[in-house]
């Protein structure tokens, strides 16, 4: 989907776009590295009970927050898969489209993209704010309050939600993405 | 509605959307919501009450976990000498052995298959693995491809399996029976892809580089020696489960600690090794889990829809005899898995097709085997198969060429069906043989 | 026919539950003449979970749900009360803590937009294992997994040692000898064969907790009274049906787990159960303090009915 041309580097009128554009990068790079490290942390909780269970103890909750953490490493990691063309398609049309008639697509994709996940993300912060303000907890020992995983899920897909704004304004206006485009074999892509 | 013509709608709704190019899950999302929309007749605000519920639902379980955890055991791999090791290890052994290295994705997947439960967590494991190195020894690649895409799905089959558990609790049959009954059917799969290689190995020898060494046995000895870390690893997370230190949910998280001891043993580990396998494991494991998310609000629609309920009394209306029932049934799990992954088919269809089988005198262990080898089937269909979609992601090949590289293999599931079915001991002999009759 | 919903439920298609919403979609087809059809969607085949139903059912994504009140504990206390441990002693208490606490259950309910249409117990559960595990010396270093905080908390308060697993694991893990025991019903554990792995089933009755079958009061109140009729009859049938079952159940169970060579030990020790009912006492507690004075009068009225 990136092409060399999109890493050129751009000044003069376009810069405060730019600012936008790595900005709202930025953000979705710290929301992946939140989600690395709950992937750390389902990994240390799991060897922990482990350890525990050897030693006749149990934290008794660790499928309660192994399903908290894999919920919002997924959301949270959206927006950068999807800057990294990380996130599957199809590419039976798109491919096939060059300049003017493929950005029509693109932003035809994003759009909808954004219709169907916003009004997800913001179901998911509804019920947020309701956990929050009613008070609910999880009805493990620890009681863990439901609206901090539903609030952490609802963020990672409105920062998703930004993302792919910020990538459709890039298709209408034709800008430059801020994401260097990685080698040819995705495997070999790290950043 | 005519469940058949709301059925028929909805698998053109995903020909369209997908073939649009918006990403796959945006457009198995669009279709659950316009299903429910306009086929269910549900006012939009109930419509996304139900999206947001059950993503937030199907995103929090705690099985998925597995899908990260193993990703960063094979990212520790991938980015480490381990994978080359491994290569370089297993050349000698498979060098008389027509397709060589291409057996690598088979073997890889059948052991890898002994400790996860899930198929994307396989296919995603070994393929990270294994798909670059063979892609880049002149391999075939449809063959490598292909048979990443039907051997990963071995996950299901050979136990632990995360099906059999699901199955086992809904139909009320002991999980035990059925995880030895999965045993010969799965090494029966794996035993059909090795030999369709060596075959096709016979026939164009061009798909895979020639042997040109004599190997003496400081080779093999020193083949051994690079097996050996891989080896150990797979050692340590078998000997966990087996040994009921860590239950099979729990295998991934010992796979990345045993992988850390090894990188450390070998002197490779190093802060830019964990940045880069933990950034690249958050970006392949949320392309697999988003997709399982917004597949599991497609089954919901079509669980809405009543479709499974409506053809599954359909199927039962029309007494038919055993041998016919199956095939038939087989024929709608192959319809369905087109549209539907994973364990969704076998909770939205269970209630209706369990009975119509037991009734028709089949053994619901077998029928338990039956239906996990449909559903793996049914991640090698297009427009929706899990396998094809991370394997797209893995190589960045366009869908229809993974989806065509997989045809071979998904006939060879085919027949191991047909098989299963005229020589149902091929389940039923191993269980009987460890619990009784 | 003018009406179609569609009901969820997370167990399988023939549990007690499964079997007691049949029975209300039967009951309802019959008395409204095939009005009012209901599809059940069993082994959560919808993809909810008995938390995730309480508010689908409010919010309308769902029209009826039976789910289990335990997950609901963290909404709304009340919710703890039928899986207090040792709290009663058969099922007949239940029911009566059931007809008492029913007002207050139902005036939560309606605060999130939803009616309660009738609850049903779960079969009691007990202690399977590998020995009898009828004295307190005898859960001496025993790995029990419990399913709730209240099990947790109570069996913690012994010498056995309560562990916390998906039901998932559990099978994997007492096959490995992992675990030695499971705190679930007769019927719970014939469901999953733990024959297989134990051979002793102990019956201390240590809780009963309730399903709660619930609707969407908008869709409620979008019927005829003659259609709130119909929907209030097939309730109690489904209701009735559901209490009378677990007595049935339980004989049943014991008599398919003796079949598969286990031994069921019954009448045990009541110092033994008045040890373990000692042990729950903090749950108990603590569910007093978060109900504050509402507590105090569903037990008075509880113990003033058994008294009787
Ligand atoms: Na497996
Ligand atoms: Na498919």
């Amino acid at each position: 989907m990136t092409s060399a041309a999109d890493t050129r580097d751009i000044a003069g009128w376009l810069r405060p776009a730019m600012l936008f554009q790595r900005g709202v990068f930025a953000l979705s790079q710290a929301a992946a590295v939140l989600a690395a490290l709950l992937v750390v942390g389902m990994t240390l909780h799991i060897l922990l009970e482990i350890v525990l269970r050897l030693l006749d103890r149990s934290t008794f909750i660790l499928d309660e927050m192994v399903g908290y953490g894999i919920a919002g490493a997924t959301f949270l990691s959206l927006g950068y898969a999807f800057e990294h063309s990380a996130l599957v398609r199809v590419g039976l049309l798109v491919d096939r489209l060059r300049g003017r008639a493929r950005r029509m697509v693109e932003t035809f994709c994003g759009i909808t993209t954004l219709a169907v996940t916003s009004q997800i993300a913001w179901v998911i912060a509804r019920s947020a704010l309701r956990s929050f303000e009613r008070g609910r907890t999880s009805s493990s020992i620890a009681e863990i309050p439901l609206w901090i995983p539903e609030a952490v899920c609802a963020a990672g897909l409105m920062i998703f939600g930004l993302q792919v704004f910020a990538w459709t304004l890039r298709q209408i206006f034709d800008l430059p993405g801020p994401v260097a485009p990685g080698d040819e074999d995705p495997l070999q892509n790290d950043l | 509605m005519d469940p058949l013509v709301s059925g028929l709608a909805l698998i053109a709704m995903l020909v369209v959307t997908l073939g649009s190019g918006v990403w796959i899950f945006v457009g198995l999302l669009l279709v659950s919501v316009a299903g429910l929309h306009f086929l269910v007749g549900m006012p939009l605000d109930r419509v996304f009450t139900i999206a947001g519920t059950i993503t937030y639902r199907s995103a929090s379980t705690w099985e998925m976990a597995a899908v990260p955890l193993f990703i960063w055991v094979a990212e520790l791999i991938f980015r480490s000498s381990v994978s080359a090791r491994l290569f370089r290890g297993l050349t000698p052994f498979v060098d008389r052995i027509p397709g060589r290295l291409l057996h690598t994705n088979v073997l890889g997947c059948t052991l890898f298959a002994a400790v996860s439960g899930s198929s994307a967590a396989t296919t995603a494991t070994v393929g990270k693995i294994t798909s670059s190195e063979l892609l880049n020894r002149g391999y075939n690649q449809n063959i490598a491809v292909g048979s990443l895409a039907g051997a990963g799905s071995l996950g299901l089959l050979l136990p632990p399996s995360i099906a059999m558990i699901i199955y086992g609790i809904l139909a009320e049959v002991s999980v035990s029976r059925l995880f030895a009954a999965g045993v010969l059917p799965g090494l029966m799969v794996s035993g059909l892809y090795s030999g369709f290689i060596m075959l096709m190995a016979l026939i164009r020898p061009g798909i895979a580089p020639a042997g040109h060494q004599d190997f003496g046995l400081r080779d093999y000895l020193r083949g051994a020696l690079d097996l050996l870390p891989v080896v150990a690893l797979m050692g340590i997370v078998l000997g966990a489960i087996y040994s009921g230190i860590a239950t099979p949910s729990e295998a991934a998280a010992v796979g990345v600690f045993a992988a850390f001891g090894l990188l450390i043993l070998l002197g490779e580990l190093n802060w830019g090794l964990i940045r880069a396998s933990l950034m690249g494991t958050v970006r392949t494991s949320t392309m697999v889990c988003i997709i399982l998310v917004s597949a599991s609000l497609l089954s919901t629609t079509l669980g809405y829809l009543h479709l499974p309920q409506e053809l599954g009394a359909a199927i039962g209306a029309m007494n038919l005899d055993p041998l016919a029932l199956i095939a038939l049934l087989a024929l709608f799990y192959l319809l369905l898995g087109v549209f539907v992954d994973g364990v969704a088919i076998i909770v939205m269809t269970l209630p209706m097709t369990l009975p119509l089988v037991t009734a028709a005198g089949y053994d619901p262990v077998w029928f338990g085997v039956f239906l996990v080898l449909m559903v793996e089937i049914g991640l090698l269909t297009p427009p929706v198969g899990i396998n094809l979609f991370v394997l797209q992601g893995l190589t960045n090949w366009p869908l229809g060429r993974v989806a065509r590289a997989s045809v071979p293999f998904f006939l060879l599931f085919g027949l191991a069906v047909i098989l299963l079915v005229i020589f149902p001991q091929l389940a039923l002999w191993l269980p009987d043989q460890l619990y009784g009759k | 026919q003018t009406v179609t919903w569609d009901l969820a439920n997370e167990y399988p298609p023939n549990s007690v539950h499964a079997r007691s919403a049949d029975t209300f979609i039967a009951t309802l087809k019959e008395v409204s003449g095939g009005d009012i059809v209901v599809t059940a969607h069993h082994g959560a085949a919808l993809g909810y979970k008995s938390l995730d139903q309480y508010d689908a059912v409010g919010d309308g994504a769902l029209d009826i749900a039976s789910s289990f009140a335990t997950p609901w504990s963290g909404i709304n206390p009340v919710f703890i009360l039928s899986s207090i441990p040792f709290l009663v002693a058969t099922p007949a208490e239940e029911r009566m803590l059931y007809e008492i606490a029913r007002p207050y259950y139902e005036a939560v309910l309606a605060d999130d937009n939803q009616v309660l249409l009738f609850a049903t117990p779960w079969p009691p559960s007990g202690l399977w294992g590998k020995k009898p595990l009828d004295s307190l010396e005898a859960l001496s270093g025993v790995k029990l997994r419990t399913y709730d905080a209240n099990g947790t908390i109570t069996f913690g308060n012994t010498p056995a040692t309560p562990v916390q697993l998906s039901w998932a694991d559990t099978v994997p893990q007492l096959s490995t000898g992992a675990i030695d025991a499971v705190l679930t019903s007769a019927d719970g554990g014939s469901a999953s064969q733990l024959w297989e792995q134990q051979s002793h089933f102990t019956e201390v009755n240590y809780a009963m907790p309730l399903q709660f079958v619930h609707m969407n009061r908008d869709a409620y109140e979008a019927l005829s009274d003659e259609q709130k009729v119909w929907v209030a009859e097939a309730a109690k049938a489904a209701e009735d049906f559901g209490w009378n079952l677990l007595e049935d159940r339980v004989a049943q169970n014991y008599a398919e787990m003796q079949g598969h060579g286990m031994t069921v030990v019954t009448g045990v020790d009541p110092a033994y159960i008045a040890a373990l009912t000692e042990a729950a006492k903090p749950a108990l507690e603590e569910w007093k303090g978060k109900m504050g004075a509402d507590a105090d009068a569903i037990l008075s009225a509880f113990d003033a009915k058994r008294a009787q």
